[in-house]
């Protein structure tokens, strides 16, 4: 028997399956194809009458998210003038296993036919428990909005497509949009509502930020930042959230910073989650001295922080430490 | 030169130039007074964000907060004395503009000292830069001595030139109302102005409205009032906060009606009562309107409106003029209610307190006259009477429909039962209903009312009006051979639901004699269970009569007159005592039927010897050749109902009603004893009657052949003084 006896040929919401010979008393099973999100299987069975089930790949994907299938199946007899058999409109069926469709037909076919099934809809159930959304309709349209969206802001910042606004960093300037920084921050919102320098000259000396610095601050707001480009920045980033009031990136920061502490690190970033009020990244930071016991392994560099930093600070790591001694 | 500078990992210290705080300082300081001096173009608000975020991340939120009061204090302080010296006709206009001018600072100093706000202020428990610009101002503008008082003195006299009816700036008015919300709705709006302003205003009110009283009628008192209520309302929607509207109209109507309240009510020739008697809808709506602002006001309207109508309608049921005509007075009665439920839906907005008031007052007066259930029977008798005809069904059922709106009223619905009982009997054996739809209409309307108990026996009389001419239909189908004779009409009444029972029976003429044996042989035998007795009284006839051998007329008169005047077919001359004997009358009635055929002038078809004005036992009489009428049909009535004056015939049917009742009473105390006794002779029966229930001998014979009659009872075969009660 050849390949292709096996195969089913598919468009985005057809498949047809070509058989050029059926024995009796025979099982065929066909070849994977895939509809929607779905693997799906056709098979013929035949004994006294014909039997044709329609039925998804067994997978993670069919037993969590079943399809809700609505379709049409016909069968084609190459005998007689392309005589056609159709089986009743199917609705909004859930297809679990190969028994949930199944389609008996009596009348005898011999030779060549063929087997179409034409989807109406695909629906899985949502997530929240309300009605089942059709893996066609709008939900895929809004994500490819959002993705084109982004991708045509970013192009504004990195093309300067109608820049009205030049942030002069400390070694270099860089165009960016007046709405775009005051939509992402209430301080930029200010900056602008006033008649001020800033929108008199249509600049923003930020003299306490890098070029670089500064670019994937804005990479951020305009939401095109690069993973690698915010690990590199993510102190300043923090600093420019904390001085802006961005709070997006303030948690982002944050939740960044939580993973990654060592000895080599871990008093800087004490003293910037005192500075910056980031109240985990303190206490992880605190037990991972005390409670890990890595004060003895930087003590010269524990003894420096203990003379410059301040005193609310020190206090609150030395109640850690009593608080671990507590036990002895 | 400024300082830049950065933590940096802690390979390095951290350095803090010593004199950074008083530099950076004087250059937020130094810009603040160049916002406060309009002179703030050149400066960048990212650097001056950066001086003070970086501040306060060096923990020097407190000197910078406390520096920044500082300065805007002494600013204000410039400010109110600037205010202070202002000239008396640009007082406000200065306020105004330098509280503009303090907002519009104190929204770009919020803006510059952001990260403050954010971040300092609510760790040390300050209040943040906006609130503190209004503290301050508060605190340094407003309480200022000088500025304080005449501040509100300002506001008042506007106020005051406004009401003496000069125009005044409101929009400059509604902008200091606004800041003064602004710093503090209660503190300040509240204490500072409204207070005052409600205190002058009731002062001001209380002079107007003892002015008005004393020389306005009670309407235009009223059109006054509610003037000012509109004016006050409109100057907070102009230029004072809303919350002032309730307080502002609350002094109104305390000062301007509260306090005139029972004046006005009962102000001579304009007050409450001058206002319900001559249907003044708009002074009684503004008057309701007015009252229900004030604690008591329609409780008071309420209790004199109650007060009036009660004793008017007194007069209304207790005129002895009106109790003469019936139907004028129920009429008065329906008019007095439409007056009033106009009133109360128009002018009191259909309260229903005022509903409930009236319903209670109109019951009250219109149950003092122990007559009303019967002049209400009458009322209705009259529009059943042909009184609809003509009239359309709508109309035919609003008065059906006004007629049971004042028998809801009724405490004694029994006797009107009774009456209406009686009425309708008259109209149904007379022919005189306008229609069998518009009684059945009533019915059902009084069954809704008073459940199918109550209307039971009306029904009844209905129902017997229909079966009776199927019964006539039937006789005369059955007796063809009859169509030359005399044609009958019989009206089967079924015994119980028709009043008066009295069994009565006269002599008929011959021919109908015949006539109505053959009917009685007709109906017994369709009726094997039924009794037929006669009630000759209560009957009608047309007759044809021939006088002085050409003038013929058609009489239509009653059943004993035509028992009379048949008898002159055959006679020229008959006595009073002739009469009697063949028709066999009571002779009360005779004689007033005699009366009604001889004496009535321009209906008399007898003559009478001798001529005399009363009907005397020696008199004779004759047909009267020289009668004469212009109508071919003459009706002829029973000469009591021309006669008998209108109280006496009240009075007869009122005991008519009441004579019936008693012989209910009799029945059922007969009808308890029989039960009892199951058996009883006839002298004992009188005795066990008599000693229950003091009643005339005569009647209870009476009420006992009844009972008999409508089997009740029966005559024992071999005894007929012996009775057997019959389950």
């Amino acid at each position: 028997m050849s390949d292709s006896a096996y195969r089913v040929q598919t468009t985005p919401r057809l498949a047809q399956w070509r058989i050029e010979n059926l024995a009796s008393c025979t099982y065929r099973k066909s070849d994977p194809f895939k509809i929607g999100n779905w693997n799906w299987h056709l098979s013929v069975e035949k004994n006294r009458v014909l039997f044709v089930k329609l039925f998804p790949e067994i997978s993670n994907l069919t037993r969590d998210n079943p399809p809700i299938a609505s379709f049409i199946v016909r069968v084609v007899s190459s005998v007689g003038g392309r005589q056609a058999i159709t089986h009743p409109e199917i609705k909004d069926k859930v297809l679990k296993n190969n028994e949930d469709f199944v389609w008996a037909i009596e009348v005898p076919l011999t030779g060549k036919f063929i087997i179409d099934v034409e989807f109406l809809d695909l629906k899985t159930a949502s997530p929240n428990g309300g009605e089942p959304c059709s893996i066609w309709a709008e939900g895929f349209t809004q994500q490819r909005s959002n993705a084109k969206a982004i991708e045509s802001l970013g192009r504004m910042l990195t093309e300067g497509i109608h820049t009205d606004i030049t942030i002069n960093a400390s070694d270099g300037s860089i165009g960016a949009h007046r709405a775009v920084l005051a939509a992402r921050s209430p301080v930029f919102r200010s900056m602008f509502s006033h008649n001020l320098q800033e929108k008199e000259l249509s600049t923003i000396n930020i003299s306490d930020m890098s070029l670089e610095s500064c670019q994937a601050f804005l990479y951020y707001l305009y939401g095109i930042i690069k993973h690698e480009e915010f690990l590199t920045h993510r102190l300043a980033l923090l600093q420019a959230a904390d001085k802006y009031d961005i709070s997006d990136l303030r948690d982002v920061c944050h939740e960044s910073l939580l993973e990654d502490i060592d000895t080599k690190n871990v008093l800087e970033r004490l003293q910037n989650a005192s500075l910056y009020q980031l109240m985990k990244l303190k206490m992880s930071c605190i037990r991972y001295l005390v409670k890990f016991g890595k004060i003895y392994e930087i003590r010269d560099d524990f003894n420096t922080f203990l003379r410059n930093a301040d005193r609310d600070l020190i206090s609150e790591v030395f109640h850690e430490v009593l608080d671990a001694w507590k036990g002895f | 030169m400024k300082t830049n500078f950065h933590i940096e990992a802690f390979k390095n210290r951290v350095s803090i130039d010593p004199k950074y705080f008083d530099k950076t300082w004087s250059v937020l300081e130094h810009a603040i007074h160049e916002i406060y001096n309009q002179n703030d173009r050149h400066l960048s608000f990212e650097e001056l964000y950066r001086n003070a975020y970086n501040m306060v991340l060096l923990n020097f939120g407190e000197r910078l907060y406390s520096g920044l009061v500082a300065t805007m204090t002494a600013h204000l302080k410039e400010i109110a004395r600037s205010i202070e010296a202002t000239q008396e006709g640009s007082f406000l206009e200065e306020m105004n503009r330098k509280w503009n001018s303090h907002n519009k600072e104190l929204q770009l100093i919020g803006d510059i000292l952001m990260y403050m706000d954010r971040t300092y202020v609510p760790k040390n428990g300050k209040i943040s830069v906006h609130e503190l610009g209004l503290k301050l101002w508060r605190e340094n503008v407003i309480c200022s001595n000088q500025i304080r008082t005449r501040l509100l003195n300002t506001l008042l006299e506007m106020v005051c030139s406004e009401r003496a009816g000069e125009v005044i700036n409101r929009g400059l008015f509604r902008n200091i109302t606004k800041m003064l919300m602004d710093l503090g709705p209660s503190v300040v709006y509240g204490e500072e102005f409204e207070t005052h302003f409600l205190q002058v205003s009731a002062e001001f009110y209380q002079l107007e409205s003892q002015k008005f009283i004393e020389c306005c009628a009670c309407g235009d008192y009223l059109k006054k009032a509610e003037s000012c209520l509109k004016e006050e309302m409109d100057r907070v929607s102009h230029y004072l906060d809303p919350s002032t509207e309730k307080k502002i109209t609350d002094v109104v109507a305390k000062e301007m009606i509260e306090n005139h309240m029972l004046t006005l009510i009962h102000m001579e020739n304009s007050g409450l009562v001058s206002m319900l008697c001559e249907d003044k809808y708009e002074d009684l709506g503004r008057m309701y309107n007015l009252f229900c602002r004030v604690t008591d006001g329609l409780a008071k309207i309420l209790e004199v409106m109650t007060s009036h109508i009660r004793e008017s309608g007194k007069k209304l049921v207790t005129d002895p003029e009106r109790l003469k005509d019936p139907v004028e007075f129920v009429q008065r009665l329906l008019d007095e209610k439409h007056k009033y439920d106009k009133i109360i839906n128009f002018a009191f907005n259909d309260d229903k307190l005022f509903q409930n008031a009236f319903k209670s007052s109109f019951e009250y007066f219109i149950n003092l006259n122990p007559r009303s259930p019967e002049f209400i029977s009458l009322f209705v008798d009259d529009k059943l009477r042909k009184g609809l005809e003509g009239v359309r069904e709508d109309d035919a059922e609003i008065a059906l429909d006004k007629a049971m709106m004042l028998f809801r009223y009724l405490r004694e619905k029994d006797m009107f039962e009774k009456y209406y009982n009686l009425h309708m009997a008259k109209r149904l054996l007379s022919g005189k209903t306008v229609s069998d739809d518009a009684e059945r209409s009533l019915i059902v309307r009084l069954k809704t009312e008073c459940g199918y108990q109550f209307t039971s026996k009306l029904e009844g009389m209905l129902t017997d009006m229909k079966t009776s001419l199927e019964t006539m239909q039937g006789f005369y189908a059955s007796h063809p051979e009859l169509s030359d004779s005399p044609t009958l009409t019989v009206q089967v009444l079924t015994s119980g639901f028709w009043p008066t029972q009295s069994t009565v029976i006269c002599n008929l003429p011959a021919e109908l004699s015949a006539l109505c044996k053959k009917f009685r042989s007709y109906y017994l035998d369709t009726h094997t269970d039924g009794r037929l007795s006669w009630q000759t009284h209560m009957g009608t006839a047309d007759i044809k009569a021939t006088f002085g051998k050409v003038r013929k007329h058609e009489l239509n008169v009653s059943t004993y007159q035509m028992c009379v005047l048949m008898l002159f077919n055959t006679a020229d001359r008959l006595g009073y005592k002739e009469i009697e004997q063949a028709t066999e009358i009571p002779a009360s009635d005779l004689k007033r039927c005699l009366q009604s055929l001889a004496l009535v002038k321009g209906r008399n078809v007898l003559r009478k010897e001798p001529m005399s004005k009363d009907v005397d036992e020696d008199d004779a009489f004759f047909v009267n050749d020289k009668f004469s009428s212009n109508l071919y049909r003459v009706k002829i009535g029973t000469v009591v109902a021309q006669n008998e004056s209108e109280p006496e015939k009240l009075e007869t049917r009122r005991q008519q009603v009441e004579e019936e009742g008693r012989r209910s009473q009799i029945e059922a105390v007969i009808v308890r004893i029989m039960k009892s006794r199951k058996k009883l002779d006839h002298s004992n029966l009188m005795a066990e009657v008599t000693e229950q229930f003091h009643a005339n001998p005569t009647e209870v014979k009476k009420r006992i052949e009844s009972l008999v009659d409508r089997d009740f009872m029966e005559r024992d075969d071999n005894d007929r003084q012996l009775y057997r009660y019959l389950a």
